[in-house]
């Protein structure tokens, strides 16, 4: 799972944003760079979480995101920046974070207090495979039960 | 049951040449580099051979104006990015093994968007449970989640795809649309039924193909935010009419 699609995740419970934690394993694939894809990304990403994300995996870019998202009214100046060729030190550490950061194994934390669990680089998201750490033991008994 | 999802089959290219059909349509906003769908959400992938098929080959959304726009103005390529949601996670986990990590394709384990943010998606892509079965079908294949849910569609084959259209309909935030100038589309793959040419002439949703496969007869079709919003509403109402009250529940119930 890339960063990027963490981004649009949500709790299906709760409908809140997931917060990375636990992680495991990260894996970094390089891919060609993305420029145009990555400012139409911009308005749609959710930054805070992007930035809490870019911490949770130790990444390198985290320095190169700046505290708040660039506005609307910056947009066009990077377009054309972008159109004619530079590169740009934030669409740099975009294209390695949406793109290019796999987390290939950790958890998803909801605010409410339960989790989801990534492996091999897939989350499972279901509702039903949320753990929550206070009533675990019920629940499996529970499954004990209506399995029976 | 021995398979873990079923083999690419008619209702699968179904799916791939109705997004041709779409965006070949569409050629000319597909090709405006902001107008352009750069966010693909495939509900029920399954081993993801879709998605493959679209990355593999960007063709589908490019069109024959498309390309040439692009060359004309020496653009830099504006590639879409995939996601593929599925409850069955063995399915998924097929797809990782055969997928290359390179390709813009992210899998998730997920109902309908239940995980996902409905709002920021271009094009959401569903090839629906169409069977019709009954409720108790319905949800035993829900609670397994094995291929029995890749085809048990309760009412009319119906109910399924009518709990994703209601995901679907939900309204962006106003920063988001005034920044994400493309539209975005719901193309759904169902049976072909008098009911969907009902909602096509009422312009709830558009025709995109149809096709005949062994003693099937599929349907591609498309339906905008604000059109899945009035099927929504039509569904309801033409339920209340004839006061199916097991059935208006049983749509509630899906959310």
């Amino acid at each position: 799972m890339r960063l990027l699609t963490h981004n649009l995740l949500i709790c299906p419970v709760h409908k809140k944003p997931l917060a990375i934690r636990n992680v495991s394993a990260v894996d970094i694939i390089p891919v060609e760079y993305q420029p145009r894809f990555l400012l139409r990304m911009i308005p749609r990403l959710d930054w805070s979480l992007l930035r809490a994300a870019a911490v949770s995996v130790e990444s390198d870019c985290v320095d190169a995101l700046p505290e708040a998202a660039p506005s609307p009214s910056e947009l066009p100046a990077l377009e054309k920046a972008v159109e004619s060729g530079d590169r740009l030190p934030l669409l740099d550490a975009l294209q390695r974070l949406l793109l290019e950061t796999h987390v290939v194994g950790g958890q998803l934390h909801c605010e409410h207090g339960e989790f989801y669990v990534i492996a091999d680089g897939i989350p499972n998201l279901l509702a039903d495979a949320a753990v929550n750490p206070s009533e675990t033991a019920s629940e499996q008994a529970a499954c004990t039960t209506e399995g029976s | 049951m021995d398979e873990i999802s079923y083999p690419p089959s008619e209702d699968t290219y179904l799916l791939i040449d109705g997004c041709r059909s779409w965006f070949q349509e569409h050629g000319i906003r597909a090709a405006h580099p902001r107008t352009r769908p750069v966010l693909v959400l495939e509900v029920g992938c399954a081993a993801a051979f879709v998605l493959e098929a679209l990355a593999t080959d960007v063709a589908w959304l490019d069109g024959p104006q498309a390309s040439s726009h692009a060359e004309n103005c020496g653009l830099l390529p504006l590639l879409p990015f995939f996601i593929g949601s599925d409850v069955n996670l063995a399915a998924l986990y097929q797809a990782q093994r055969r997928l290359a990590a390179t390709l813009p394709i992210d899998l998730v384990c997920g109902s309908l968007m239940t995980a996902l943010r409905a709002d920021v998606f271009d094009l959401v892509l569903f090839n629906s449970p169409y069977v019709e079965t009954s409720a108790d079908e319905l949800a035993e294949a829900q609670r397994c989640r094995d291929l029995r849910a890749a085809w048990a569609g309760g009412w009319l084959g119906l109910q399924v795809a009518a709990a994703l259209i209601r995901q679907f309909m939900v309204t962006p935030t106003a920063a988001l649309t005034s920044e994400h100038h493309a539209s975005a589309w719901l193309l759904l793959v169902t049976q072909d039924r008098t009911w969907w040419h009902r909602a096509f002439s009422n312009q709830f949703a558009f025709f995109v193909k149809q096709r005949r496969a062994g003693d099937e007869r599929l349907l591609v079709l498309a339906l905008s935010r604000s059109q899945a919003s009035l099927w929504y509403k039509w569904i309801w109402q033409e339920l209340r009419a004839v006061d199916d009250s097991d059935r208006m529940s049983a749509l509630v119930d899906m959310e």
